[in-house]
């Protein structure tokens, strides 16, 4: 075959044209319209079912970058967005922040368990703070395990007991949640880096990176992580209006949560609200680096016992007894 | 497709995603029909367990009486007499404390009384309770004994709570309480065997 006479001998001696070489004029415009249609039409098409689909995650949503790689500038639409989407599907005025850690902070727990007496305050506080509906109460970060008051095999521990008053004849009461581990394996096993510790010492989750795998779950040994089954839903007036980025704002389905020690509140120098709530004063929330502070008072002069202490997790949260 | 072709597909994806971003963004709108919840009264209840301090009174069918009404000539301990009379429904239950007078001043019945004998005003019970309880006082002043309603850093008013808000001065064990709810089992738990999870 002859070759066609409008193709130039010398440019296919050349091999493909280079950018500086692409064909211009009618024909290299022709070109390029014909792909960008292309590209419309196959992005359209390839984002249709994701236009028709409820509750999908807007572009914007869907297209967001990991928390680490926003800018101020970024963040802060990603925070109105948030706003909006809340006022949207629930009808809330909120405000969302996103309180940066303290510089010579580091936060840790301390939790008596001479004190505690299992009367479960804590536990619905931490579910009106952080936005987690009341009737799922397994959702809840905190459990608070009966206990043999001669054993600490939490085998034997029961989360569902019931009674007509607390604390019960031959028992005490040993409350679970995130232990903030200074080597958390929740956040090794991570295939997206969506979980991390802050330099504060609180391990968090972007809610938006999550993939839902939860490996995290299975890697955690205090079992501190749920993951969200369902949306959750609320009333309008149910919701805590005051949300952190990184916290207590209402997580998507299908993401892994966990207790961050309210670090929306103790950011701003407030305890977290398991601590405000306790009738007995059994949590004791502090700066683990303040030499005068109560944390290192605690640790130099009580008996502290460190929750499943062989699997090395190094938590910053303790379990003392009072002498 | 040609080598020049990629990139303007790229373009194209970019532009559709313009233009898709665009459509359903309406929420400042309706702003101002939202419900903006107020949170003065706080989330949870922060109340201490006996309620707020109060001055030393004899309260009796939801009135106050003070004590001076009776006390004003008594003087000395009436040692089990006392506990009989207006005092007769007191629950006593102070382990080995058991005379009124190691804490009640013997002349002046509005107050408590010190080791020397010197009154404490019944607006400060904490340093009656600091008479025996040492470390418990100790480990008050450090915030670490008893419940905390103030900042971590330090910032903003001390709400340090008394004794006596928590403990009954009488009886001063805590007293059990009820429980909230617990948790329902989870979904996995609670679907019937072989059905669909919810």
């Amino acid at each position: 075959m002859s070759t066609p006479p409008n193709i130039d001998p010398e440019h296919e001696k050349n091999g493909p044209a280079l950018p500086e070489d692409a064909p211009s004029g009618r024909r290299g415009f022709l070109k390029s319209a014909m792909g960008t249609m292309a590209g419309l039409a196959v992005t359209a098409g390839v984002l249709e079912p994701l236009r028709s689909l409820k509750d999908a995650p807007s572009l914007e949503e869907f297209l967001q970058q990991h928390y680490t790689k926003l800018t101020p500038d970024l963040m802060d639409q990603v925070l109105r967005r948030v706003e909006a989407l809340m006022g949207e599907e629930y009808g809330a005025k909120v405000r969302v922040n996103d309180p940066k850690p303290l510089e010579g902070v580091e936060f840790a727990y301390a939790l008596n368990l001479t004190r505690c007496n299992g009367s479960r305050r804590c536990v619905y506080a931490c579910m009106k703070e952080n936005n987690i509906p009341l009737d799922q109460p397994e959702m809840a970060y905190i459990r608070v395990l009966e206990m043999n008051i001669d054993s600490l095999d939490l085998e034997e521990g029961n989360v569902q007991y019931e009674a007509s008053a607390v604390p019960r004849e031959g028992k005490y009461y040993l409350p679970i949640q995130c232990h903030q581990c200074r080597k958390p394996p929740c956040t090794k096993v991570c295939p997206v880096e969506a979980t991390w510790t802050e330099p504060d010492g609180i391990t968090v989750i972007d809610y938006n990176w999550c993939i839902g795998c939860r490996y995290c779950m299975a890697a955690c040994p205090y079992e501190a992580r749920r993951f969200n089954w369902t949306k959750p839903s609320f009333a309008a007036d149910e919701i805590n209006p005051d949300m952190g980025y990184l916290s207590n704002r209402v997580r998507p389905r299908g993401v892994v949560e966990k207790c961050h020690f309210c670090l929306h509140r103790t950011r701003l120098g407030k305890n977290p609200a398991c601590a405000e709530v306790c009738p007995t004063g059994s949590r004791i929330f502090g700066n683990i680096l303040d030499p005068e502070g109560k944390i290192q008072f605690i640790l130099k002069n009580k008996r502290v016992y460190i929750l499943k202490a062989e699997a090395k997790t190094i938590p910053r949260f303790y379990y003392f007894f009072d002498n | 497709m040609t080598k020049t072709g990629f990139p303007t597909i790229l373009a194209g994806m970019a532009l559709s995603a313009s233009i898709l971003s665009c459509s359903p963004q309406a929420p400042l709108a309706q702003a101002a029909a939202l419900y903006e919840r107020d949170l003065s009264a706080g989330l949870y209840d922060i109340e201490p367990v006996r309620g707020e301090p109060r001055p030393l009174r004899l309260h009796r069918d939801g009135d106050e009486f003070e004590c001076s009404i009776c006390h004003e000539g008594f003087s000395g301990d009436l040692g089990d007499a006392a506990l009989q009379g207006e005092h007769k429904d007191l629950q006593f239950n102070h382990g080995l404390n058991l005379l009124c007078l190691n804490c009640h001043h013997p002349t002046n019945s509005m107050a408590y009384v010190y080791h020397d004998g010197s009154e404490i005003p019944d607006d400060q019970p904490n340093r009656l309770c600091a008479k025996c309880h040492g470390p418990h006082y100790r480990e008050w002043l450090l915030d670490i004994h008893g419940r905390v309603n103030e900042r971590w850093d330090g910032g903003g008013e001390p709400k340090k709570l008394n004794c006596i808000q928590c403990h009954n001065p009488h009886h001063p064990r805590f007293e059990p309480m009820a429980p909230e709810p617990p948790p329902t089992l989870t979904r996995f738990d609670a679907r019937p065997p072989g059905g669909p999870l919810q």
